[in-house]
């Protein structure tokens, strides 16, 4: 009980409990409401607790740049999808009990695979970064050891670009 | 802003956030209500009009009697609406608007939180606020509302990438994305601020900070000869006035920001005017922002929205996109 | 560290492509509407060509300079003779492709031919990209880069319901892959704190024993992923609906170079990060090779069981593609040993015959195909009597399918098992005979069909487009050399290869 209180002793462990609660309890919501807005609005809460998470990891940019993408950016884009688009606006419950439980039991099995490794990894201490200026770091290492898929990515991104076009472009028949 | 998590929390910590936050909450509400109040009087003397005069001495308590008509208002919610979200709409849209400010800086040592990605920070945030909006359109189950959250939702994430991009010739130019290290960067002296050089980006700037704001010429969302009143038609009472609040935040925030990004923040406009304090200046080029928003709604007529997403993406976007590059290949030249 | 105006050059076979596709881009602006874009192919395979030029210049280059591998910004790009062969085997099957679509893409339905012909080019350099790096960064976006293009080339028939199908399982399915696939590499960077396979390599020899249940978690997940990029079981069953919605060319370049790229990706990570890898002085590799093994039984054992009820050629020819990748997962679970150093050999010259074989096939599919409007099984039903030659190259094909003697097939099959047997791999091998001589029923209903049916009601002969007979006749020919005389890939391929510095990066 005492290892409990000197825990949560510490601001940083609790906000590390909040943010982490958070973002477990919106990615279960995501996947249990039934309304798609509800959904994305909870996986907008997932979005803005793992920023939370990067900020106690000394990381700002990451944060920042997550909460400008993911929350902001991806969560307007698909509200907007839902919003512009003909859908049930309520999905049914699942018909497959069996499948459901197979999908259950399989999916806790997994979970205690991966608890079990990771509760078992013991990882040599290391120095925290100190990382006052991590963005300067980031753009420089974007722009100097990973610029082969700096650019790539700029490649990717016309061809999904395009992709998207030819897919959603209404024609004159 | 790691030093703020590593101690322990105590409650005397605890108490002091709460009281700084308090703090910077009274000075908001505080100019929101002058804000209104001086807007409807710019608005009135460009209109031969006398604006607020009755309530108070020179009508300075008209805002303070319009707050308490809002309060007392019955809170109604449409029976078709969803509930839960249209509940939580306006204080999605706030709590951001709120959360920016704590970046800015008004002195050298007055701010709240010295963030090394404050600038990003700001924008990160203010993004959020959309959600709120659009949430708010989509829950009052209303069409007018609707089309309110979507031509929002539409309108500031098209006018942020611009508004983004501008902004990045200025975090070139000093080097940080820390706001304060960006006043440092700017001298004394009106020419050695960042809108001189940095001209393009200031227009895009200015530009698209008015379509994010929502305000006129780009006060689509809210057309009330189209759309009765946006997205925030089926509100009342002080769910209403967390809307309107937000959007006078957002006014706040967005001439503190132009003040320290391109304005020279707390630097004085002559050298040797250097001994009036910073917290003046900073005053006087905020109020004088705030000043030009409201003389631009009382000149310019509204965009249509076709005309709106053209500007955004065919004027400013590139615009905002050569500015870039003409402050790296300058920069690069005289390095 | 950083990449300088000179270093460019090595990227050149990427650039041709890059410009190539850019061109094309442009053109396809400029160009009015009327006018057809059939020729854009004949720009792209231009591009192919050069592409392909620059990747000759290199492999005599490093020859000639015994073993000068060129590596660029700490493993993120490097120039060796696995990549360099891989990405000349990803040209040629890109070039065959191309030839093909010129001749089918209208008949096939595929309205937006422009941009068909410069979405096939970044597809290609993704995957040339993922033979040519040791860096999981680098490596991940060159996946990313073909997957998601081939998402594209899939739904690209938009006003076809098969292809809105297949579109939207492949993006769906292939999203889940990748997402295993990153989180996989994200336990192996935490670990060594690198994303470069060597280092990783280097933290992953006498580790401690506490990571070995997180290095099996990282090998699983991206094992995985990789299986379902390349169609293995039990990750295969996008395969034979995306293969039928897909126009036949896009499903041609998904069975080859898709899957190339795919392999040699394995290849990499599995050579290079996680070969070795012990915890304290147990060596720990040993059970994923394993795993390997098991995924490459699986994928001939379903891939060939499953054929045997299909009777649409198109689902056909895509289960039997998941038994051929299959085959080609042996070499790789067959680790190196003294005995036994020729896995490289054994995978590629497996691959080229399949190039040959599958495009071949599917070539004679899209012409035959097309003159009934449908893939099922009877529309091979009396080829001999329609169109005589083209039923006697997709004979030559089946042949070679199923690995009967004097086709490439065979000689790449009896290398793989001959691998097999060297390593004592024995249940591997005698999986593969029998799954082998199972398939034999399937290919061969396609040739009594073709020799023993007469149709009816098609009666008129088949005439096929220049670059499609092309194709198909190039295929056929070279089926038949390379079963004839192996060596004469096989040999030049010893010369080439050094396990040290081309399979492990040094």
């Amino acid at each position: 009980m005492s290892s409990i209180t000197q825990f949560f002793s510490s601001s940083e462990h609790v906000i590390f409990f909040v943010l982490a609660l958070g973002a477990i309890s919106g990615a279960v919501f995501m996947i249990t409401l039934s309304k798609l807005v509800h959904m994305i609005l909870s996986l907008a809460v997932t979005f803005l607790s793992l920023a939370g998470l990067y900020v106690l990891l000394n990381a700002e940019f990451v944060a920042f740049a997550q909460v400008l993408i993911y929350a902001g950016a991806v969560t307007i884009l698909m509200m907007f999808g839902i919003m512009l688009t003909k859908h049930e606006d309520a999905e049914d419950k699942a018909k497959r009990p069996r499948h459901r439980m197979l999908l259950g039991v399989s999916i806790t099995l997994l979970f205690a695979v991966l608890f079990l490794a990771i509760q078992q990894l013991s990882l040599p201490a290391q120095d925290a970064l100190q990382a006052d200026n991590n963005t300067e770091a980031i753009g420089e290492q974007l722009f100097t050891l990973h610029v082969i898929p700096f650019e790539l990515v700029s490649l990717l991104l016309t061809v999904a670009f395009i992709g998207s076009i030819i897919v959603a472009k209404k024609e004159a028949e | 802003m790691t030093n703020w998590f590593e101690g322990s929390l105590t409650w005397g910590i605890f108490a002091m956030f709460a009281i700084w936050v308090i703090v910077l909450l009274l000075i908001v509400l505080g100019f929101v209500t002058y804000a209104i109040y001086y807007e409807r009087k710019v608005i009135g003397w460009m209109q031969g009009r006398y604006g607020p005069n009755r309530v108070g001495p020179f009508g300075l308590l008209q805002t303070v009697a319009d707050i308490l008509k809002l309060l007392m208002k019955e809170d109604t919610i449409p029976a078709k609406a969803d509930r839960v979200l249209f509940k939580l709409a306006p204080v999605i849209a706030f709590v951001p608007s709120f959360a920016v400010l704590a970046v800015i800086p008004y002195t050298e040592t007055l701010v709240f939180a010295n963030l090394n990605v404050g600038l990003l920070y700001f924008a990160a945030l203010s993004s959020i606020s959309t959600i709120g909006i659009l949430l708010g359109g989509w829950a009052s189950n209303n069409k007018y509302a609707l089309l309110g959250g979507m031509r929002s939702g539409a309108q500031m994430i098209s006018y942020e990438i611009p508004l983004i991009i501008s902004v990045a010739g200025v975090i070139l130019m000093s080097g940080s994305l820390n706001l304060g290290d960006i006043v440092k960067a700017q001298g004394n002296g009106f020419w050695q601020w960042n809108f001189i050089p940095q001209i393009i980006g200031f227009s895009v700037f200015i530009v698209a900070s008015i379509a994010e704001l929502n305000r006129t010429p780009f006060d689509l969302p809210e057309a009330e000869s189209e759309l009765v009143a946006g997205y925030h038609v089926e509100y009342s009472g002080f769910r209403f006035a967390f809307f309107m609040l937000a959007e006078y935040v957002y006014v706040y925030a967005i001439a503190s920001l132009t003040t320290v990004l391109f304005l020279g923040g707390w630097k004085p406009l002559f050298p040797f005017l250097d001994f009036i304090p910073g917290i003046i200046w900073f005053i006087i080029k905020f109020l004088f922002v705030v000043f030009c928003l409201f003389w631009l709604r009382a000149t310019l007529p509204r965009m249509r929205i076709d005309q709106l997403m053209g500007l955004g993406w065919k004027v400013l976007l590139p615009l905002s996109l050569a500015n870039l590059f003409i402050t790296a290949v300058v920069m690069e030249w005289f390095r | 560290m950083r990449l300088q105006a000179s270093d460019l050059f090595y990227l050149m076979p990427e650039l041709s492509l890059l410009m190539a596709a850019v061109l094309l881009t442009v053109l396809d602006l400029i160009l009015p509407e009327s006018t057809s874009r059939k020729r854009f192919g004949w720009i792209a395979a231009a591009g192919v060509l050069v592409s392909g030029a620059f990747v000759v210049w290199f492999m005599f280059d490093i020859r000639g300079n015994s073993a000068e591998y060129i590596v660029l910004l700490a493993q993120s790009y490097r120039i060796d003779q696995f990549a360099n062969s891989f990405k000349l085997f990803m040209l040629a099957g890109t070039l065959l492709v191309l030839l093909m679509s010129m001749g089918s893409l209208k008949k096939e339905g595929v309205e937006h031919r422009g941009e068909y012909y410069y979405l096939m080019l970044p597809a290609t350099i993704g995957g040339m990209i993922m033979a040519s790096s040791a860096d999981l960064i680098t490596l991940f976006i060159g996946l990313e880069l073909l997957s998601i293009t081939s998402y594209i080339l899939v739904g690209i028939r938009k006003k076809h319901l098969h292809a809105n199908e297949a579109a939207f399982k492949y993006v769906v399915l292939g999203g889940i892959a990748t997402a295993f696939i990153l989180y996989g590499m994200s336990f192996l960077y935490g670990l060594s704190g690198s994303t470069n396979l060597a280092h990783i390599n280097d933290a992953l020899q006498g580790m401690d024993p506490s990571w070995t249940a997180i290095v099996y978690i990282s090998f699983i997940l991206i094992l995985a992923g990789l299986a379902f990029k390349i169609a293995a079981a039990p990750f295969h069953a996008w395969a034979p609906d995306v293969y039928q919605g897909a126009a036949t060319p896009v499903a041609a370049y998904l069975a080859v170079v898709s899957k190339a790229a795919g392999i040699a990706m394995l290849l990499r990570i599995a050579y290079n990060a996680y070969y070795d890898a012990s915890s304290g002085t147990q060596p720990i590799d040993d059970p994923m090779f394993a795993m390997i093994a098991v995924i490459a039984a699986a994928a001939m054992i379903i891939g060939n069981t499953a054929a045997l009820r299909q009777t649409n050629v198109k689902r056909l020819l895509a289960l039997s593609a998941v038994a051929n990748s299959g085959y080609l997962l042996v070499p790789v679970s067959l680790q190196l040993s003294p005995a036994h150093a020729s896995n490289f050999a054994e995978i590629y010259f497996y691959f080229v015959a399949y190039l040959l074989m599958n495009i071949g096939a599917f070539a004679v599919l899209a012409a035959v195909s097309h003159v009934k409007g449908q893939s099922g099984l009877d529309s091979f039903a009396g080829l001999y009597y329609r169109a005589p030659f083209t039923a006697v190259a997709m004979l030559l094909f089946i042949l070679s399918l199923a690995g009967i003697p004097i086709s490439a097939g065979f000689v790449g099959k009896f290398y793989i098992l001959t691998g097999a047997v060297q390593m004592q791999a024995y249940w591997l091998a005698a999986v593969m005979i029998l799954t082998s001589v199972i398939s034999y029923y399937y290919y061969f209903r396609i040739v009594r069909q073709m020799f023993l049916k007469t149709d009816s009601s098609a009666e008129k002969r088949i005439t096929l487009p220049i670059p499609l007979a092309a194709v198909i006749w190039f295929c056929a020919v070279s089926t038949v050399v390379l079963g004839i005389f192996p060596q004469w890939l096989l040999r030049p391929l010893a010369d080439l290869f050094q396990v040290f510095g081309d399979l492990f990066i040094i």
